[in-house]
């Protein structure tokens, strides 16, 4: 994915995140992570997103 | 604002001239002139030296009487600086701002991007400088004081104008009298609250972001880098921004957001102001004594004129456009709209070029500031998320680019790059045979050889780099300057050229057109098309 490309993703995520709302924010986004991780082949790769996602949450 | 008890002109480290009315009679001052510049900031006095380098007279009008004490922009870019090249003024600019290229962003404490911007041993000057504007006012002045040709009236308020078919009147009033001015052209360089714009009943259209910000200059020996800084939801601002940026005289520029849960009014008020400062020293570890020289509130705009022309009069700067700071293009826009119609009016007066090349100025220059706005929308959405979704997405990226580049990509700022012409009806199409060089519109690409830049070996009008033998009877009085390189030489490589390869190169820089396989007479027919103002 190009720099561009990932910036019209990051707009069209605002845009809906917004749309759906702030209470259904949560839900959504879990949907779209489940969407995306059925694209992949293998599970160690997911598995390791969703380490990555968790780091750097903290205050 | 100045803290209590401080003069609205007492600054820590700017002494402010008092300049005052020309004691000259009544008919003197009525004396018909070329042109008239309203406006004695930054854009109007390069709009001066400009006219001026091309021979051409006008009469500077300026209703206060000293440098600016509202507008303070401090980031002058590259470009802006060949403009100060050509003006002879760039030595003291050179010896007093700060140059940079490297930007630092921070969420909550830790770095999370580093960004340089372009910079290489071909060129001349550094991609960006911090200098305060009074300095960028008091060069330009020192240099226009120095012109018999540039009439400099302080003191000088524009009262009314009437339009008529060749000519503009212009009613001023000055402490010892009022006065009709006649002029053939007018610019506009009067600022965001042009007087211009309201007699002639004109409207800047366009969108006011939400957020707000405090713009405040301290005085501090704070050992860092001259390396902007934003942080991004820091401690002393949770939910804001903050950028911090160094110039010259140990001044410090604090910009910080003032959150939902403040309002403007208790924001703006000196204690607020000095505890809010406190906090963002405090994030950036500072402890030692520092000042507070000045302040003011803002809010992010994109705001211009639907057509930068009436009649006679061309808008220059923000009288034309006001942008968010956060592209750093508000003054370098500005000298560049000066720069773009100072040297085609001074062609229409000196009679090489034909009415229709000012047709130009507006679609060249309004051009710029829609590209602006197209990526002010984005960086500000950034700096300043307008709502839970945009903040969400601003939040995730910040908190991934601690640990992936990609990521930290999506916080580079924009805009560093001046604009290409492309579109421009006096921009050529691009001949495709090129494999590399700077394409038409474009700004020339610097090149260091033989111990100079190319940008030094340029004339003030017209250049023809031509790669290939140097003809033997060309007319430097009709034609544009012209520089013989081999194909072979370094610029030939860069350029992408081959024998007899050649670009036209305009006064500002800019790249008219380039041909792969031409001949001269070909390039001069180009050349003569555009001063005619035709498509090209």
């Amino acid at each position: 994915m190009t720099d561009p490309e990932m910036e019209e993703i990051y707009e069209s995520l605002a845009t809906k995140i917004d749309a759906v709302g702030q209470e259904k924010s949560d839900i959504f986004l879990a949907k779209l992570a489940l969407l995306l991780s059925k694209k992949f082949t293998d599970l160690e790769e997911v598995m390791k997103c969703i380490e990555e996602a968790s780091l750097d949450l903290e205050n | 604002m100045r803290p209590h008890g401080r003069d609205e002109l007492d600054s820590l480290y700017f002494d402010y001239p008092r300049y005052f009315a020309p004691k000259l009679s009544k008919e003197k001052k009525e004396k018909s002139i070329d042109v008239v510049i309203v406006g004695a900031g930054p854009i109007g006095l390069t709009a001066a030296l400009t006219l001026e380098r091309y021979g051409i007279s006008s009469v500077v009008i300026e209703a206060k009487n000293t440098f600016n004490d509202g507008s303070r922009a401090i980031c002058i870019a590259r470009q802006s600086f060949h403009i100060f090249d050509t003006l002879d003024v760039v030595k003291q600019f050179n010896a007093k701002a700060l140059g940079w290229t490297k930007g630092r962003s921070f969420y909550r404490g830790k770095q999370i991007l580093e960004f340089e911007m372009p910079d290489n041993e071909n060129q001349k000057y550094r991609p960006m400088y911090n200098l305060e504007q009074q300095y960028i006012e008091k060069f330009l002045h020192d240099e226009v004081i120095k012109k018999p040709k540039i009439d400099m009236r302080w003191q000088s308020k524009l009262e009314n104008i009437e339009i008529g078919n060749d000519t503009a009147t212009l009613q001023i009033t000055d402490p010892h009298n009022s006065y009709n001015l006649k002029a053939k052209w007018v610019l506009a360089a009067d600022g965001a609250n042009s007087t211009m714009r309201k007699l002639l009943n004109l409207r800047l259209n366009g969108e006011n972001f939400e957020g707000r910000y405090i713009i405040a200059d301290v005085k501090m020996k704070h050992d860092y880098p001259t390396i902007r800084r934003a942080l991004f939801d820091p401690d002393s601002r949770r939910d804001g921004t903050v950028l911090i940026h160094k110039q010259p005289d140990d001044i410090w520029r604090i910009d910080y957001q003032i959150t939902e849960a403040e309002n403007t009014e208790d924001a703006i008020k000196e204690e607020t102001v000095r505890s809010s400062i406190k906090a963002v020293l405090k994030d950036i570890e500072f402890s030692g004594d520092w000042q507070l020289e000045w302040w003011s509130n803002y809010s992010a705009n994109t705001l211009a004129l639907d057509n930068y022309r009436h009649g006679s009069v061309f808008f220059i700067g923000d009288s034309a456009h006001i942008v968010p700071i956060f592209g750093v293009r508000g003054l370098n826009n500005g000298l560049a709209d000066a720069q773009n119609i100072g040297w085609k009016l001074a062609y229409l007066l000196n009679e090489k070029a034909n009415k229709n090349l000012l047709e130009s100025y507006n679609s060249e220059r309004r051009g710029a500031t829609m590209d602006v706005f197209a990526n002010a929308t984005k960086s500000t959405r950034f700096m300043t998320p307008p709502s839970y979704g945009w903040l969400t997405m601003r939040d995730a990226a910040l908190s991934l680019a601690l640990r992936h580049k990609f990521a930290g990509a999506l916080a580079n700022p924009r805009q560093m790059e001046p604009y290409s012409y492309a579109k421009s009806s006096i921009t050529m199409p691009d001949d495709e045979n090129f494999g590399s060089g700077p394409k038409p519109g474009t700004v020339i690409e610097n090149v260091f050889f033989d111990g100079k830049f190319l940008s030094d070996i340029l004339d003030k009008g017209f250049n023809i780099l031509w790669f290939g033998e140097e003809p033997k009877e060309y007319d430097l009085e009709k034609y544009p300057n012209l520089i013989c390189f081999e194909s072979k030489s370094k610029i030939g490589k860069l350029y992408g050229a081959s024998q007899n390869s050649s670009y036209l190169i305009r006064p500002d820089m800019h790249i008219v057109g380039r041909w792969y396989k031409t001949n001269l007479s070909e390039v001069l027919a180009t050349f003569k098309k555009l001063l005619n103002g035709k498509q090209l």
